[in-house]
């Protein structure tokens, strides 16, 4: 065989590799990034037009408190210790977007928080419910962590 | 851009309307091809002449701003096998429930 056609064979054999190894990059990231449990559209329609009511922290909290809540109701053994709970949602909304809001603008505000909490329930419960054992599984692993606080009992 | 080509168009109209009317008899049809051609060289020269002489508005297009991504289903991987989605603040496993321990990690410590 000659230079020029070792070459050209070597060159194709690269780029059949090159473009194996992009389908198999491909074929991964669409797994890892799809078909998880979460209800897109239901999570789109029930919270999606709330988004300035809180912190990105804050209403990472309260995900997890509506996880938490929505667990007692799915997974068996697990019971909300209420004065946690009840600190939780506290810390969760401290402080007010606006410390200037009017006693009005406040009980708006406090209705979105508490529309946005129930509806995230809502949406959780119906996760849980759909696949339990998975539901229940991350649950255990949630109370199993130290680094992460939880209001069970 | 329309208006520009409009008397070109409106030339091309004239030539053909003149070359090709009803059954005239052939020097007729020869002296109105004729007319028709004058007309349209005449259309097309005031055209481009009025193109070249005259001051040219240009049109800037007013910057419309794009529409936001669809943020909604975008998620990115801390680790392999979880799924975080910033416009919910929430993490999933891949492939199943949500994840409380990386919600807390990622977007509420």
């Amino acid at each position: 065989m000659s230079a020029p056609s070792r070459g050209v064979r070597a060159l194709v054999c690269l780029t059949a590799a090159l473009i194996l190894i992009a389908g198999v990059s491909a074929g991964v990231l669409a797994e890892d990034q799809a078909d998880d449990n979460r209800l897109d559209e239901a999570w789109e329609d029930a919270v999606g037009d709330q988004e300035n009511i809180l912190t990105e922290q804050q209403f990472a909290m309260l995900n997890n408190l509506a996880f938490q809540a929505a667990v007692t109701k799915v997974c068996e053994g697990f019971e909300l210790d209420q004065a946690k709970f009840a600190k939780a949602i506290t810390d969760a909304t401290t402080p007010l977007p606006n410390p200037d809001m009017s006693e009005e603008d406040k009980k708006i505000w406090e209705t979105a928080v508490i529309m946005r909490l129930g509806a995230t329930y809502g949406v959780l419960l119906a996760e849980g419910n759909t696949r339990p054992e998975q539901f229940c599984a991350s649950a255990k692993e949630l109370k199993a962590d130290p680094d992460v606080p939880n209001v069970w009992q | 851009m329309t208006l520009r080509f409009a008397p070109i168009a409106a030339s091309f109209v004239l030539a053909l309307g003149f070359g090709f009317s009803g059954s005239a008899p052939a020097e007729a049809g020869k002296g109105a091809a004729i007319a028709g051609g004058i007309i349209a060289g005449a259309a097309i020269g005031a055209a481009i002449s009025s193109s070249v002489n005259q001051p040219r508005t240009v049109y800037v297009p007013v910057p419309v701003a794009a529409p936001p991504p669809q943020a909604w289903g975008q998620a990115f991987s801390p680790i392999p096998h979880i799924n975080c989605y910033p416009a919910q603040r929430a993490c999933y496993n891949a492939n199943g429930a949500y994840n409380g321990n990386w919600t807390y990690k990622i977007y509420a410590r």
